[in-house]
């Protein structure tokens, strides 16, 4: 999928937002819209997704200091337009992120025992075929689709995986693919998130930020939270980034975000929104600071991102993508923004300022750790994407008679977008009712993701290379 | 006195008059100096620091043991020594922007990245039937596994010589360059990282099959003799040991010319709860089979008891550190740092470790709780060791273990930062450490050797030249044969560790019990689990294996690794 073609436009200076200094003084709240569309029906299959009092609710959302100031407009920017910072930053992270940093450390990539170069690595783990998800999905000849496992249960909302991709966060399902061990996160509910220099990870509620060494000293068949792991002041949707140079981690956290936990049942487009994505939507941004025995939660700061959600911060902690819509409440695409988080003292200032936009429909979407490229997924078979969909998946159009059984099953493909071009690229070819959701990076550069299939009961979690071929 | 044949002293000794049960420490404690690293040294680092400096071990001290653990003032003086072989500057491998650029030579030793990187490197290299053999490295592998890990950078494309070149152009100050270590929380000498690496085997296996049990037991060494000299007042107590006896041996205990009523008993255990195996008089004794652990207890019915208590005992001939290849050995050293933001608006904050500021700590009623400080502090980088990272965050040195290897149980020194460096615990500082210059004189220093002091001087041979540290070193004495006593402000954090010695909780490293174990019971851990309850420690009291830096796991994963290899 290619993106409208760019144009040169004035995204510097944008800002977004500041820090609790110099905002103005509106403290209205984000209306709320109370309604899921993601919450399996009963005649859907089983899912040991957070039960109804678990699942994630607007009165999570973080508190902020920050006066507001209403927006009466959608961001400023103009669909394919991609300022020079954005290359620039690629190329600083070309050798200073935390793909070059991990490598600097030597980092045992799961599966690459051997192996020369990272796109030989899982050369040990067959490849997708008719017993599982289909021999023929991979979108991109040449590139491999490997089942790394298949899960007995369904999980509940993203899958997120270690920096080495040793480590699965398959929802609560937590595997260990170096020993084929699930290893159960007892008091978790959802929401795992890995730390880029594969430290630690973190589980929802509480915000428990456990130590890697919880999973990689001795087999553990079970980690609890409650006394292994810290209690931290994350919020929801939490998104993990770490300071280049050993300084400090930030993570972000989204009032406004999406309920994504589609496949469960047809889903046709991408899943709503918990709340309206309006003048006054913010993405909290928390600073763990690096106290020199630990890392402490010093604060946290809230970022305006008007008619913005599902912010996601790279893994230097120096970009913030996030997905935006228009003032009716449509899904438009994606905006990238330069993160620039500082703190003196222990007071912290930051500010977005966009630098480029990506007008694709996807949900929400996850960095490369090099941070040239996110991989999302996409719902297609309904809504008014409907027939630009069924195009790009090759039919004639919606009315096509072999795109029909995917208007009533649904079906979500794995992307791959070049941030410094605007390239998107198709890693999937899914069929109707297959859905595959929440692909992520390790960080070598193969994409992790999950496949959910109407009508059955497991999920594959699969890995693909289709990333070393955009490159 | 101890008789020639004495192998170990009398360990564990508490007059019950003298040395009380302290009040149970509140839940949170942890174990001193066992958190993780948070920013290693990188690939660059490395480069720049070079082979990590050997520690010079003094070898003529673990002939001076016996010496060290009946005199206060022994100990610290070979404990300063220490210090400075430890603080002595080294320069970098490769010039930088600081012309003679130096750092003290702990900052050289080998981190867990340094760790992971030299064993993958041997692990690898082992090939498939060396490593399904878990076979040992060579000394030619092992120097050229650590030589190829200072070189690592350089073989990354990210790093071109040219950025190498400007990277250590850049560091053009003290603290920039004292940065290079990064925020290193523990490491550890080349010597004994060593012999880690070459222990994995034996580490593996502990980790698959368990650590060995608190008591190990053994073919029965020939027969050992401790003689204590007591003095009990009426009513008075004291227990002594624990004694380790082996299948087939024996332990019998007795009070020669012990006035009548004095009562004797051998428990059979190491605990609070440890039943009675054996009760007499002291004057006849007991004697008890083993295998097992067993305490000595003297009790005067009467009018008191005076005189010297014998105990023949047959121990096991187990192994010490069951989960490495040997004990480390005397060139290994280690240390647990502590540092401190300086640029979050946290203040450093400061200790009174006065008689007095202890006294009041360590008073009955007291939660024996360092808590958050005396005062606050900003210190500069002349008065405390601050180094900066390259994205600018500064720190400062709060605080520091140093354990070397040149006696059995180690020498534990810690230091800490104070704003009187030159009362109590520094005010024995000697020429040497404080010819290293700059900061290094703004920190005062404790050590232990052993599980009890043997020092029958409560002020330690100091009252006439340094009398705030002979009066500090009365205030924390528990008696001839009481707990030790060594104990740091910043580091030893948890509740009740005021009453701390090192000694005592290193003993459990890599065993499976935890350190906040060791801290919140005081049945099974006894005097603030000061008292040594095992006869063995199964990582020779280095808790990095399984804490902290849970280097155990890097091995575990680089073996699990491999096995996934075609």
């Amino acid at each position: 999928m290619r993106i409208a073609p760019a144009h040169r436009i004035g995204i510097a200076s944008v800002t977004l937002l500041a820090s609790l200094v110099g905002c103005s003084d509106d403290t209205s709240t984000p209306a709320v819209d109370a309604s899921v569309d993601a919450t399996p029906t009963t005649d859907a299959p089983k899912v040991d997704a957070p039960s109804t009092d678990a699942t994630p609710t607007a009165d999570t959302t973080p508190t902020t200091d920050t006066p507001v100031t209403p927006v009466d407009r959608p961001p400023v920017g103009e669909c394919g337009g991609i300022g020079p910072e954005v290359a620039a930053h690629v190329t600083a992270m070309s050798t200073m992120g935390w793909a070059a940093q991990n490598r600097s450390r030597s980092m045992m990539m799961h599966g690459c025992a051997g192996a020369t170069r990272p796109q030989d690595c899982l050369a040990m783990v067959p490849e997708a075929s008719d017993a599982d998800i289909g021999a023929n999905r991979s979108a991109i000849t040449g590139a491999h689709l490997r089942v790394l496992y298949t899960g007995a249960t369904r999980s509940g909302f993203w899958t997120r995986s270690s920096a080495d991709g040793r480590f699965v966060g398959r929802g609560i399902h937590l595997r260990d693919l170096a020993r084929a061990a699930d290893v159960t996160m007892t008091g978790a509910m959802y929401d795992p998130a890995f730390f880029p220099d594969n430290s630690g990870y973190t589980y929802q509620p509480m915000g428990r930020m456990c130590p890697m060494s919880t999973l990689t000293t001795g087999e553990p068949t079970a980690v609890p939270l409650a006394s292994a792991c810290a209690g931290s002041s994350l919020g929801l949707y939490q998104h993990l980034g770490t300071s280049l140079d050993g300084a400090d981690y930030w993570a972000t956290s989204a009032g406004n975000a999406a309920w994504d936990d589609g496949g469960h049942m047809a889903t046709l487009t991408e899943t709503r929104r918990n709340e309206a994505w309006g003048a006054t939507a913010q993405t909290s941004l928390t600073l763990m600071a690096n106290t020199g025995s630990g890392f402490t939660a010093v604060g946290s700061r809230s970022l305006r991102t008007p008619f913005q959600g599902d912010a996601v911060i790279s893994p230097s902690s120096r970009m913030l993508i996030t997905r935006f819509v228009d003032a009716a409440g449509a899904y438009q695409g994606y905006v990238l923004n330069r993160l620039e988080a500082t703190h003196t003292g222990s007071a912290i200032m930051a500010s977005a300022t966009e630098v480029a936009r990506y007008c694709i429909q996807g949900a929400k979407p996850a960095f490369s750790y090099d941070e040239r490229f996110v991989t999302y997924h996409h719902y297609a078979g309904g809504g008014p994407d409907a027939d630009a969909d069924a195009r790009e998946l090759g039919f004639t159009g919606e009315d096509d008679p072999a795109f029909a059984e995917y208007t009533t099953r649904g079906v979500s493909n794995i992307y791959i977008l070049d941030l410094t071009t605007g390239v998107s690229r198709r890693v999937t070819n899914m069929g109707p009712g297959q859905y595959a959701l929440y692909p992520h990076y390790r960080s070598d550069g193969w994409i992790y993701f999950i496949v959910r299939t109407l009508g059955t009961g497991r999920e594959q979690v699969i890995a693909s290379d289709a990333g070393f071929m955009m490159r | 006195m101890i008789a020639p044949r004495v192998r170990s002293a009398f360990i564990l000794t508490a007059l019950a008059s003298a040395c009380g049960e302290a009040p149970a420490p509140p839940d949170g404690a942890a174990c001193e100096g066992i958190e993780s690293q948070v920013a290693p040294a990188s690939a660059e680092g490395r480069w720049l620091l070079g082979l990590a400096s050997r520690y010079p071990a003094d070898t003529a001290l673990p002939a001076r043991a016996d010496e060290l653990r009946r005199s206060q003032r022994a100990r610290r003086a070979a404990a300063w020594e220490a210090v400075a072989r430890t603080l002595a500057p080294v320069p970098l491998a490769h010039p930088s922007g600081l012309s003679g650029a130096t750092v003290p030579r702990f900052q050289t030793w080998y981190n867990r990245d340094d760790i992971a990187r030299t064993f993958q490197r041997l692990y690898e290299g082992l090939g498939p039937t060396g490593r399904a053999a878990r076979a040992r490295f060579t000394d030619s592998a092992l120097d050229e596994a650590f030589g190829w890990n200072v070189g690592f950078a350089t073989t990354l494309p990210e790093w071109p010589a040219a950025r190498l070149d400007a990277y250590a152009a850049s560091l053009n100050s003290a603290a920039s360059v004292a940065g290079v270590a990064g925020v290193l929380r523990v490491a550890a000498s080349p010597d004994a990282v060593r012999h880690l690496v070459q222990s994995y085997p034996e580490v593996l296996r502990c980790i698959a099959s368990g650590a060995p049990p608190t008591f190990v037991d053994g073919p029965a060494a020939s027969q050992q003799l401790a003689r204590e000299p007591v003095s009990l007042a009426h009513c008075g107590a004291r227990t002594l040991g624990p004694f380790f006896v082996a299948t087939g041996g024996t332990l019998t205990a007795r009070l020669a010319d012990a006035a009548e009523g004095t009562e004797l008993r051998v428990l059979d255990g190491v605990t609070t709860e440890a039943g009675t195996r054996c009760t007499a008089s002291a004057a006849t004794g007991c004697t008890v089979a083993g295998p097992g652990s067993f305490l000595v207890k003297l009790t005067a019915r009467g009018q008191g008891a005076r005189g010297m208590l014998d105990v023949q005992y047959t121990p096991p001939t187990a192994a010490v550190a069951g989960c490495l290849q040997r004990v480390f050995p005397v060139a290994a050293a280690t240390v647990a740092l502590e540092w401190r933001r300086t640029d979050l608006d946290m203040p450093l904050p400061t200790y009174d470790t006065s008689a007095a500021g202890l006294s009041r700590r360590l008073a009955p009623g007291a939660d024996a709780t360092w808590g958050t400080g005396d005062g606050t502090a900003e210190p500069d980088a002349r008065a405390a060791y601050t180094m900066r990272l390259p994205a600018g965050s500064s720190f400062r040195l709060a605080a520091m273990h140093i354990r070397t290897r040149e006696v059995a149980n180690w020498l534990n020194i810690t230091l800490w930062w104070s704003p009187t460096p030159d009362d109590d615990f520094g005010a024995d500082r000697p020429a040497s450490v404080r010819a290293l210059g700059g900061p290094w004189s703004s920190y005062k220093m404790c050590v232990a050797t052993e599980y009890t002091e043997l020092d029958p001087d409560p002020a330690g041979g100091f009252t006439r030249d340094a009398p705030t540290l002979a009066a500090a070193l009365r205030a924390v004495y528990e008696g001839h044969g009481g707990p030790s006593w060594c104990s740091n402000p910043y580091i030893d954090a948890g509740p009740g560790l005021v009453r701390s010695n090192c000694v005592g909780c290193h003993q459990h490293a890599m065993s499976g019990v935890r350190p906040l174990d060791v801290q919140t019971d005081p049945v099974r851990y006894p005097a603030n689990a000061r008292l040594q309850v095992r006869n063995n420690s199964p990582s020779d009291g280095f808790w990095g294996l399984d804490g902290g830096d849970h280097v155990a796991s890097v091995f575990a994963e680089t073996v699990q690794y491999w096995l996934s290899a075609p």
